[in-house]
């Protein structure tokens, strides 16, 4: 066996979403990843909500049903501690010339009280849940 | 899947339980505890066992397709570009003759050597601890297959007196020196989805990433 020392492959990242994160060439994604007016300088521009910032407590001071040995259901299996993939619990939003994501890329939308939100998926690969508060509706958007 | 995250008027924030069941992710909601399964929205152990929460329309689309149909969205704001990767989110995987075994970083962080073996192939994982660097080694010597535990920057042979460097596996004293193997970083859920049949390491043992296949 070659006993030389060689390089090991890695880190490699094989996370479905980055392929979703190919970027376009097309003169449409040009022409729309350009700077746009942001909300505060065209009035048609939709408003902007307020940052919510909620309060969470360090994971290991709430009662953990896992280390308190309550039995678990059976396919019950515990890989990562608490929030190791870490939530998002201060969404902020901006409009969509904001941004510059691809346009064949995800995204989870929703649209509630006169109000359209999108999440992109490539985002929620890596953290996988948003506390969000959507015009008084406390919502949940996991993947 | 989109979810009201409030119960009777209460509202709740919800966290990453780490935990998998029906091959799904768990949420905890920070005031209770509780464990919840996000395909039911339901809680499935703590006090809250039980409730569950209301499920909200939401699609899944493209970009361009839902800017179309809805002019004025807001787009969720996120840190700039997609690479942002935070190791300690991460399983290390190593793959031989369509084996695999995924070790998490975090698990890794409790105990820095997985002296795993994958299709019959005796190899260690290794995680220097306060460093993102890892590596992957075979563990077998011309004669004799060991395991491995870190000492400082230094990788030494339980019961034994052999040491190795961390970086290369050359072996110190004018000893043998472990194989480098390959290994990559992976999402647990993407290894989850990719290799169904294989299995995640923690310090008490390899765990099906698919229960029941």
């Amino acid at each position: 066996m070659d006993r030389r020392p060689h390089r090991t492959i890695g880190p490699v990242v094989i996370a479905g979403g980055l392929l979703l994160a190919a970027c376009s060439d097309s003169a449409e994604d040009q022409a729309f990843s350009t700077p746009a007016p942001t909300a505060q300088t065209d009035e048609n521009a939709p408003d902007l909500p307020p940052r919510l910032d909620l309060a969470v407590p360090d994971p290991n001071s709430i009662y953990d049903p896992v280390r308190a040995e309550e039995p678990l259901p059976p396919g019950y299996r515990q890989l990562l501690r608490r929030d190791a993939i870490e939530p998002v619990y201060d969404p902020v939003f901006t409009t969509a010339a904001g941004v510059d994501w691809p346009e064949e890329s995800l995204v989870i939308g929703v649209d509630l009280n006169d109000e359209a939100r999108a999440y992109p998926v490539d985002f929620l690969n890596r953290r996988e849940i948003v506390n969000d508060d959507h015009r008084g509706i406390p919502t949940l958007v996991t993947w | 899947m989109v979810h009201r995250r409030e119960i009777n008027g209460t509202e709740l924030v919800l966290g990453n339980q780490g935990a998998l069941w029906g091959n799904a992710m768990t949420w905890w909601d920070t005031d209770t505890g509780s464990v919840w399964s996000q395909p039911l929205g339901e809680a499935i152990l703590g006090e809250r066992r039980g409730a569950r929460l209301e499920l909200l329309p939401s699609s899944l689309s493209t970009w361009a397709d839902w800017k179309a149909q809805h002019p004025d969205t807001l787009a969720l704001a996120v840190e700039s570009g997609f690479d942002g990767f935070d190791l300690e989110t991460m399983a290390i995987v190593v793959e031989l003759d369509d084996e695999s075994v995924a070790a998490p970083v975090t698990e890794l962080r409790s105990e820095p050597v997985a002296n795993i073996d994958v299709a019959g192939v005796p190899v260690a994982v290794v995680l220097q601890p306060g460093s993102d660097t890892w590596r992957v080694f075979s563990r077998r010597l011309d004669a004799e297959v060991i395991e491995l535990t870190l000492d400082g920057d230094e990788l030494v042979e339980i019961g034994g007196q052999r040491r190795f460097d961390l970086d290369r596996g050359l072996g110190l004293d004018g000893g043998e020196s472990l194989d480098l193997l390959p290994g990559f970083t992976s999402f647990p859920r993407d290894y989850v989805t990719f290799f169904p049949d294989g299995s995640f390491w923690t310090p008490g043992g390899l765990v099906p990433a698919r229960e029941g296949g």
